[in-house]
């Protein structure tokens, strides 16, 4: 075939060169063409090939950043060989070099690969020198000091690249954990202690760090381990100055073959460039001890020179007088380490562990004030047992049972770190838990994992991908974890808890776009899980029971089409499976072949419920409804129960596993949004408008929502719970004067104006189920409209006033009711399902959702009876004014019925989903966009009467943090 | 749906050889695109994120009347799309370099789960290599940006290209290697 084009000649050279073996490849291309240029052409392209393997991935869109790697990409690709290790992945850059994640092929085990820069001036006197340290280092044996396994050199770009194989350790610099914060004492000591007690190893054996520093130390979860042993040998570079930004025309202070430490960690004697002994590493650790404890550096200087001044010639202000909480003899030992004249410091760090651990053994004996957090946004003196109603034929809401006597039980926060936290999952001795966090940066998704009771949290996983859905095994030896996307593929990855090597047990991927975890459950064997998969393009996800062992899996439900079954949780004793299949719960038997042995039987209570667990006993099942958690009897005896913590905003429950004598603890996630109101203003009656929403005066910091204009314009009611409680409040029209309306102490809200603006209907759980209410419109006793025990919620008033419209399920599922205010029976007007009702201006004809969250279709039936009709497809949340002219709704476009649901408080959208303003307009049957309200809108809309004045929700500053209920009964 | 309708127009009537249209439906599809990308150009709640998957797709499927238009058409929705795509792209690369520059304020990185492959790519740079590399190789320059900015599966390529899926294989994995090595031999 004769080629015809550059690009086709080129390709076609490739592609038979890169057939032939490499050592070939050059007399290959001799043998086809004269072009010398085209031969190194095609020679370059070989090479960029076999280093492009894993870049420019095919998925749209890709692992795509912004300019990170601009000024250090990293020197080996993922993919590439340096002798028998393959690399993986860079973990870090410091100012020695470059350290990656890696592949020991012979050994089939997990390292971390340092690598030298090229920088660093190796002379071949050095080089001896080098790898004469490097194996003194690797003979030290310690638990705390990170493992030297093997030193190489190899040729990289045409360069001799000298590096070291370390043990792979998981977790974070010391640097990057006092980046947030000090240390506590107890932790601090516990900490140093093992570090004094590495570094008297190493100093026993004549090695001499000369370069403690906070990014020396690995914080993993077996506790820290120091780095870098003696590797400052070498001679850094100018410019590597560990983040201590150097002056203009400044110059490292070193002198010909003498190291160099890290400027504001460094002793006095390195600082002059004098001789330095195993003293020298006790003033760094000080120094080091000195910022555990304070957060700050010792020694911190804006410039090189200003810190190494102060090095010389300042003493730093005693660690107590900045830290209340240390005692006055660990300032000491500190104040001791960081003598200026070596002489005068203490000789041994062997001693400086000895005062450490008498400083423990005091502080033991005498432990400090605990401080306990308690929940105060939560009632939950009256809110025991509520149940509303559930969306199963012939189940009616259960009457109000009396609040149990026993005292409530205490939730406290685990962790209150910035952003979010969620997928919590325990120990099974209940006393660690594993988590996800976005990190400090909120930009990689790791798992963490936190001692309860220590506040402190370690890193388990680094890698950059997102790492989610983590699940402890009942024998307590693997964390197993998502890592990869959902929608897409993921790896299915297991990790000791306490620090090792990942294991990668098998791939699986998610296809349904608005699945939230979890997406695992341990079998009790610890053997196999419940993952969630789809098999192929364009099946829905099931239910699957994968093996650890064999990686091998099999289906172990079969989903209904576009209902994925998801949120699978393994009974205690491995008998039942609960997930969550479509709006409701199930529960499906498991054989000893970890098949399906019935088919999956939908539970009562279930509906709108996510995440369900298992109690330790194995005969309930606690989830979240609405964003409160609730317990449920699988076998229907009892009905279901709201549990009395975690109000409104409670996610992802998890119980610790049985343990005779020890209280059983329930972790959940605490979302938190400050749910506002924000005024939009439109130029003129249903005009577009590319104006900025402004924050209503009267929001709060808490939640505020629903909010509604009187018919006259001049006020406006909503629910909020600034009081404690969801209440309903009146304002002015700007916002001003804002009052509540109702005190009932429960959870009011929805409240919609008379025609005569003289009253307000509202909802509210007050009495244990839900009820409409009406009160006047000026203060008074609300009057109770729905006295059956039903939930009747959503009220709305006809057109003429006489009555009111609501949403109940008396009839099994949720439809329009109608009843007169002046007394009498309720008549049902919908069929096909109804939430929301607004009647039109005429009377002629309710306009009504079929859902209260989420996106739904609107339908209008003529109120004399007859057929509905669609008239809108989407409307979201609640949130639609039925005018006179025409209706002022909120879209969530592209968004489908089942294709956005409230998820803690939030609603969440797929891709397409911008909640829209806009405006159908019953004379052209057209509807036209407003506004683009922005991201995170919330529930209801209001409109003022001239059409110009637009309310509605938006969440801002969404975060997550988990919480603990001890004795969870 | 307005917007809808204006694009399918707008693509037909280009088809047919109304030039004016042309750069109508190119800003008519920049904005559709920037409204939908801009979810993504900024960093979500974690906890849920929602990765997308191909947005150009996801565009086509929602602006484009699928019976109004023909294989053709649908070839130069996807060359305008992903090319546009590439431009958002790229303007929120530079906009974030800038402020890094300035207020040393953290890139906020396009949040997109990762793939499988921990390697990253720099928009910038691949922007800069592939200009380079379309100036001389036109064909496989499109067929970069539609494969990777466009988020198009090889068969779609092929369909868009007008040629065989193959081709489209062979195509990619040399354009990749010449992109490559044009990215790392730049210049910091």
């Amino acid at each position: 075939m004769i080629p015809r084009s550059t690009w086709e000649s080129l390709r076609a050279l490739f592609e038979a060169a890169l057939e032939r073996p490499p050592a070939e490849r050059a007399a290959f291309l001799r043998d086809q063409t004269d072009d010398q240029a085209m031969r190194g052409e095609v020679e370059s392209l070989i090479a960029a090939h076999e280093q492009a393997e894993g870049s420019l991935t095919e998925s749209a869109l890709g692992p795509v950043r912004a300019d990170e790697s601009l000024v250090d990409a990293p020197r080996l690709a993922a993919g590439s060989r340096l002798g028998a290790f393959e690399i993986l992945d860079r973990l870090g850059t410091g100012g020695m070099g470059e350290v990656y994640r890696a592949r020991d092929t012979r050994l089939d085990r997990f390292v971390a690969i340092k690598v030298l820069s090229p920088a660093i001036d190796i002379a071949p006197r050095g080089r001896e020198r080098f790898e004469r340290e490097a194996r003194a280092i690797s003979k030290l044996s310690h638990s705390h000091i990170c493992t030297v396994h093997d030193v190489g050199a190899a040729q990289v770009d045409g360069q001799e690249l000298p590096f070291l194989v370390l043990e792979l350790l998981d977790g974070e610099t010391l640097a990057a954990r006092l980046a947030r914060g000090p240390l506590s004492v107890g932790q601090a000591l516990d900490y140093a202690i093992d570090m004094a007690d590495a570094v008297a190893t190493a100093h026993a054996q004549g090695i001499v760090h000369r370069d403690l520093k906070p990014s020396n130390v690995m914080v993993t979860a077996s506790g820290v381990k120091l780095l870098d042993f003696g590797l400052a040998q070498l001679r850094v570079p100018e410019g590597a100055n560990d983040g201590v930004p150097a002056a203009p025309g400044d110059h490292p202070l070193t002198s010909a073959g003498m190291v160099v430490g890290t400027p504001p960690y460094m002793s006095p004697e390195q600082v002059e460039g004098r001789k330095v002994d195993a003293r020298s590493d006790i003033f760094s650790f000080g120094s080091l001890l000195f910022e555990m404890l304070t957060g700050q550096r010792a020694f911190a200087g804006d410039s090189r020179r200003s810190a190494a001044a102060q090095i010389l010639g300042d003493d730093p202000t005693p660690v107590n007088e900045l830290v209340r909480s240390v005692p006055a003899d660990l300032a000491n030992v500190v104040s001791h380490c960081l003598r200026k004249d070596p002489a005068r410091r203490y000789q041994y760090i062997a001693d400086v562990k000895v005062a450490l651990e008498d400083v423990r053994e005091e502080t033991r004996s005498r432990p400090q004030a605990q401080t306990t957090h308690t929940g105060s946004r939560w009632r939950w003196a009256w809110m025991m047992l509520l149940v509303p109603a559930v969306l199963v034929a012939g189940y009616f809401a259960w009457p109000r049972q009396s609040p149990p006597k026993a005292p409530p039980p205490r939730v406290v926060p685990l962790t209150t770190l910035q952003g979010s936290e969620g997928s919590p999952t325990l120990a099974p001795d209940g006393e660690q838990v594993a988590f996800t966090w976005s990190g400090p940066n909120q930009d990689n998704e790791d798992i963490y994992v936190q001692r309860i009771g220590s506040g402190t949290e370690v890193r388990r996983t680094v890698h950059p991908a997102r790492d989610f859905s983590p699940a402890w095994s009942p024998d307590g030896r693997w964390i197993a974890f998502l890592r990869g996307e959902v929608p897409g593929r993921s790896e299915l990855i297991l990790v000791p808890p306490l620090g090792g090597a990942e294991r990668r047990v098998g791939e699986l991927h998610i296809r349904g776009s608005y699945i939230v975890p979890p997406y695992l459950s341990w079998f009790p064997d610890s053997r196999a899980l419940v993952i969630v998969h789809s098999p192929a393009p364009g099946q829905t996800d099931g239910l699957f029971v994968m093996s650890i062992e064999t990686s091998e899996k099999h289906a172990l439900t079969t989903p209904l089409a576009g209902d994925p079954d998801h949120n699978p949780a393994v009974s205690p004793d491995g008998r039942t499976v609960t997930f969550k299949r479509g709006a409701t719960l199930c529960v499906v038997a498991v054989g000893q072949d970890f098949k399906a042995a019935t088919e999956p039987r939908a539970l009562a209570g279930g509906y709108r419920s996510f995440q369900p667990t298992w109690t330790p006993d194995g005969k309930e099942i606690v989830y979240s409804q609405d964003r409160s958690l609730w317990r449920l009897d699988p076998s229907g005896e009892r009905p279901p129960a709201q549990l009395p913590f975690g109000g409104q905003d409670a996610i992802m429950p998890v119980l610790s596993g049985s343990i005779p004598g020890k209280p059983t603890r329930l972790v959940y996630v605490r979302r938190t949004a400050d749910n506002n109101l924000w005024r939009l203003e439109l130029p003129a009656f249903a005009s577009a408008t590319s104006s900025a929403p402004v924050l209503f005066k009267s929001s709060s910091t808490m939640v505020d929502s629903s909010p509604q204009f009187s018919p006259d314009g001049k006020r406006v009611a909503f629910e909020s719970n600034r009081s404690g409680d969801m209440e309903v409040w009146v304002a002015d029209a700007d916002g001003a004067n804002a009052v509540p309306l109702t005190a009932l102490r429960g959870y009011s809200g929805s409240p919609r104006w008379s025609p005569d603006a003289n009253t307000i209907a509202f909802d509210s759980n007050k009495e244990g189920q839900w009820d409409v209410y009406v009160v006047r419109a000026d203060g008074g006793k609300p009057r109770r409209i729905t006295p059956e025990p039903t939930s009747d919620f959503v009220p709305s008033f006809s057109r003429d006033g006489t009555s009111l419209y609501f949403s109940s399920n008396r009839s099994g599922g949720f439809e329009i009711w109608k009843v007169p205010l002046s007394g009498g029976a309720a008549v049902q007007i919908t069929r096909n399902g109804g939430y929301v009702a607004f009647e039109s201006f005429d009377g002629r004809h309710l306009y009504y959702t079929q859902t209260s969250t989420g996106s739904s279709t609107l339908w209008r039936i003529a109120t004399a009876g007859g057929d509905p009709e669609k008239v809108l497809d989407a409307v979201s949340e609640r949130a639609f004014v039925v005018l006179e002219k025409g209706i002022y709704y909120v879209e969530r476009q592209g968004a489908t019925n089942t294709g956005s649901y409230v998820f803690g408080g939030l609603v969440f959208s797929g891709p397409d989903a911008r909640p829209l303003l806009r405006f159908f307009d019953f004379a052209s049957a057209q509807s036209r966009i407003l506004a683009d309200l922005g991201e995170r809108v919330g529930r209801g809309l209001g409109v003022s009467p001239d059409g110009r004045t637009i309310l509605f929700t938006r969440a801002d500053n969404p975060s997550s943090d988990l919480m603990m209920v001890e004795n969870f009964r | 749906m307005g917007q809808t309708a204006d694009i399918t127009g707008l693509l037909v009537a280009v088809s047919n050889g109304e030039e004016a249209a042309r750069s109508r439906l190119i800003e008519a599809v920049y904005d559709e695109l920037r409204r939908l990308a801009r979810g993504y150009l900024r960093r979500e709640r974690p906890d849920h994120s929602l990765p997308p998957t191909a947005l150009v797709h996801d565009a086509f499927l929602k602006l484009v009347d699928q019976r109004r238009v023909r294989w053709h058409n649908r070839a130069q929705f996807f060359a305008i799309a992903a090319h546009q795509m590439r431009r958002i792209l790229v303007d929120h690369a530079r906009a974030h370099r800038a402020l890094k520059r300035g207020a040393g304020a953290r890139v906020p990185l396009l949040d997109i789960a990762a793939g499988s492959k921990a390697v990253e790519v720099d928009v910038l740079a691949l922007d800069a290599a592939l200009e380079k590399f379309s100036e001389r190789y036109p064909r496989q320059g499109q067929l970069v940006e539609l494969r990777f900015f466009g988020g198009l599966s090889v068969a779609e390529t092929a369909a868009a290209l007008d040629v065989a899926p193959i081709t489209v294989k062979r195509d990619w994995a040399l354009a990749r290697a010449w992109l490559h090595r044009e990215m790392r031999g730049q210049p910091v």
